[in-house]
């Protein structure tokens, strides 16, 4: 590893992503080469074989998934990362993960679309692709880190959600916290609290593979095991075999959202910066974070009393939270590399309270400006 | 050997759900049987299906499965073999799954000698969705979307896998349920690298009746006729081949498969 | 012109693609990071292509967490190709060091910041025998005039990133080098 200890590090984000993966056990990557997330593969290919796990290169995005899904049946922790495009292309199995019910962690390193659109260039134009990239009704878990800390953080949480939710979960970079260095503390390998799947009883007679437990997911038997289980990406009984009964869907899909939807407290994380008395309140995750603290620091100096929440768990959208806190607010600002996205979201739970989207495309930065300017005209009104 | 293959059977899911005289309860039947005169564990398999007619294979077998999505089964298999190398995967693919949205897949699984066995049953058509046309339908032969006569030509796609690369291809019917568990059988012995072996078999119900060859007996028969092995060639006129299937090994070579070469890298990076 | 005692530094490293300002500045956030417990961000902006075009570092560095990840009021720019300069004139301010290679960059408008032009190519390779090792005389020139790290922590990080042999030692050479001359 690059980081063999504990300690302090200048890292890339892409890289503190990679480190991370490989101390929550992960043993297997297939990718795709795509900017700006070519490093967390090429880290891969470096690191996996001597921790003993395996990288390939695999000839797209389709089949990077595919085969990250199938190794995760085994019972091996996998992960491959992408950009836009090759998240278009992953969209397929995206679902089939959520389907067969395979924890994997899918890193976007998010970059201006559509299409290429400005490949080296960073944005945040994929809020809703990670909810709905794929078809059908399902229920997926987005992390996004605004610093390079918070990318070994929440890497080590998206394998742990994946794990306790047999499902996949994307961790939500963009192209500017990816290609970022920054100081980042590593911690103690014994510190780092890593979660492993659910496995069903060895002996059990009666085993389903997708009989779920008290949490509504279906404790893991690996292929090769004695106990014989299925996968299944077609609508399917508990026993993995298909059933098209009307019944047995509905039951299958609403559990499916449920698992985590039931969970949604505890998936949801975030930070606050002086919420407790903020009449403006910012909210945003990523990159935008950034800006938006430099921005609020500024505000306060002048007397202005703004606050921020910065999700770091964007889906399954934190709806109550986002009504409690912008309950207080008079003026809600959302900055982010799109145009209204995460704003789009936030509207529908926040009192019909006003909120005003400072949204940048071209792939360059949100200045601390951009959001003092929208903050100082509003405040005028 | 006489095998029955019924320890990798769901007996209580028969009989099969495809049409009377189609060609996989055939390819099925010779695929247990290879099984069983290896002596595989049930524990040990892993049959990953794409869709497709052929693709619902997995629902009646008691080893460890995967029906994933279309096309796609080589890539999932891949994951799994290279995750678990003790594992023996099996990617069960259609001509639709396996050559035409597939075919990406496919030749690259195959340059780089992934250590899984795909048994292809090429049946000329899409059967599941109504007999539309795929990668291996013949040129002007008739089918749902080629009522005027199909304008492409066909992959052969026993000599495109040669060609990219795997260490064992070889191509058989179902006119000879035989000599498909015999070469299922001997890719199962070879035990690493890239194994394909495609079966032709027959749609009586979309692509037969598309091409005034609406019974199983009259298209097995043609099959037949048609069927020159490897063998045999110089026997026959090249102005007759055209219309012929050629069945037999079309690589049979000692490789080293993808497994045992990155087993190989890790042990000489190993910090010493 | 001392930065020792300063919470907030910036330094922009700015020339074309290849010139090595990416591992330049991770060498500075090594040594602040590492060996001075100090928080460094740093952004890279450059091209599509690998080589040639314009390519610039914003390193920041705090007592604690930086907020913002460019640089708004540079202490130092470091300039390295003359198409940098045009690119970064607008953000010198009135007392930001800037250091010039005086091979590459021919026309700067001396009114602008504090400047400093040096031959930096000359010397490396006058000094050192070897062009590749501008960056380092300028990183080593840079510290020893502003102290925003300290001298040691410099060489540590180098040292530390080329464990040993020829480049370690041209390295370390080079260092010794921009300090003398700053």
């Amino acid at each position: 590893m690059i980081c063999p200890k504990e300690g302090r590090y200048f890292l890339q984000g892409n890289i503190a992503v990679g480190e991370a993966a490989i101390r929550s056990g992960a043993m297997f990557f297939a990718g795709y080469p795509i900017t700006p997330s070519s490093e967390i593969a090429e880290h891969a290919s470096i690191h996996l074989p001597i921790a003993g796990g395996t990288f390939i290169q695999m000839e797209d995005e389709i089949s990077s998934l595919a085969a990250v899904i199938g190794a995760s049946m085994t019972g091996v922790k996998a992960y491959t990362a992408t950009s836009g495009p090759g998240m278009s292309l992953m969209s397929e199995h995206i679902g089939l993960a959520c389907m067969v019910e395979a924890p994997c962690v899918i890193i976007n390193v998010q970059r201006a679309g559509p299409s290429t659109g400005l490949a080296t260039k960073p944005a945040q134009g994929d809020f809703f692709q990670f909810r709905y990239g794929t078809h059908g009704d399902h229920m997926i878990i987005a992390l996004s880190p605004a610093s390079v800390q918070e990318c070994f953080d929440l890497t080590i949480q998206a394998f742990n959600f994946a794990e306790r939710f047999r499902c996949p979960v994307f961790l939500a970079l963009d192209g500017i916290i990816g290609k970022m260095y920054e100081t980042v503390n590593i911690p103690k390998r014994n510190e780092i609290k890593v979660v492993n799947r659910k496995k069903a009883i060895a002996s059990k007679v009666d085993y389903q593979p997708y009989q779920p437990d008290e949490h509504l997911v279906p404790p893991f038997v690996p292929f090769g095991s004695p106990l014989i289980t299925r996968a299944n990406g077609s609508g399917h009984g508990i026993d993995g075999y298909p059933c098209d009964d009307a019944k047995n869907h509905e039951q299958l899909v609403r559990r499916l959202i449920n698992k985590i939807d039931r969970y949604k407290k505890e998936i949801s994380l975030f930070k606050e910066y002086y919420t407790h008395d903020a009449e403006v309140l910012i909210v945003s995750y990523g990159c935008s974070t950034r800006p938006a603290i430099a921005a609020m620091k500024e505000a306060r100096k002048r007397g202005i009393k703004v606050g921020i929440l910065q999700l770091q768990t964007l889906w399954p959208f934190p709806e109550e939270l986002i009504a409690s806190i912008t309950s207080k607010a008079k003026l809600i600002l959302v900055p982010e590399l799109s145009l209204g996205q995460l704003k789009s979201e936030i509207i529908k739970y926040c009192h019909q309270k006003p909120v005003i989207g400072i949204n940048k495309l071209g792939g360059v930065s949100i200045q601390p400006e951009d959001i003092l300017t929208v903050l100082f005209r509003e405040i005028e009104k | 050997m006489k095998c029955s293959g019924r320890k990798y059977i769901k007996t209580e899911s028969l009989p099969f759900f495809w049409c009377s005289g189609c060609g996989n309860g055939i390819i099925f039947a010779a695929l247990t049987r290879a099984m069983e005169e290896n002596n595989l564990d049930n524990k040990d398999i892993v049959a990953v299906t794409g869709i497709g007619c052929w693709g619902k294979a997995d629902d009646y077998l008691t080893t460890h499965t995967f029906h994933g999505t279309h096309g796609r089964a080589i890539a999932v298999a891949t994951g799994i073999k290279l995750a678990n190398p003790l594992l023996k995967v099996f990617a069960l693919v259609g001509d639709g799954d396996g050559i035409t949205i597939g075919g990406n897949h496919l030749i690259h699984a195959a340059r780089r000698n992934i250590d899984i066995i795909v048994i292809m049953s090429n049946n000329f058509n899409y059967g599941m969705t109504g007999g539309q046309y795929s990668g291996t339908t013949p040129f002007n032969s008739i089918t749902a979307t080629s009522s005027y006569g199909h304008v492409e030509d066909a992959f052969d796609v026993s000599s495109l896998v040669k060609s990219a690369g795997a260490g064992y291809v070889a191509r058989c019917t179902i006119a000879n349920p035989h000599m498909i568990q015999q070469l299922i059988s001997k890719a199962i012995k070879k035990r690493q690298g890239f194994r394909f072996i495609e079966v032709i078999s027959i749609c009586p119900t979309h692509y037969g009746k598309y091409n005034q060859m609406s019974s199983a007996v009259e298209m097995i028969k043609d099959l037949s006729e048609r069927t020159v092995n490897f063998k045999d060639i110089d026997q026959i006129a090249p102005e007759d081949l055209g219309n012929k299937i050629m069945v037999g090994e079309y690589q049979n070579q000692e490789v080293e498969g993808f497994v045992h070469r990155y087993q190989r890298l890790k042990q000489s990076i190993l910090p010493t | 012109m001392i930065y020792s005692n300063k919470d907030h530094f910036e330094m922009i490293i700015s020339g074309v693609g290849g010139q090595g300002n990416v591992s330049s500045g991770i060498i500075i956030g090594e040594a602040a990071s590492c060996y001075e417990n100090k928080f460094v961000t740093m952004t890279c902006t450059y091209g599509t292509e690998a080589r040639g075009t314009f390519a610039k570092s914003d390193i920041l560095i705090g007592k604690d967490f930086v907020d913002f990840y460019e640089c708004q009021s540079p202490d130092v720019i470091l300039v390295l190709h003359k198409k940098a300069y045009p690119k970064i004139k607008d953000k010198i301010l009135e007392d930001t060091i800037v250091v010039v290679n005086k091979n590459e960059v021919d026309q700067v408008n001396m009114n602008l910041g504090e400047i400093f032009s040096l031959p930096f190519s000359e010397i490396a390779f006058q000094e050192i025998g070897s062009k590749q090792v501008v960056n380092m005389i300028a990183l080593a020139f840079i510290v020893e005039k502003t102290k925003f790290i300290r001298n040691e922590s410099l060489v540590n990080a180098v040292q530390n990133k080329y464990a040993s042999g020829q480049i370690a030692e041209l390295n370390r050479k080079a260092l010794e080098v921009g300090f003398s001359i700053a």
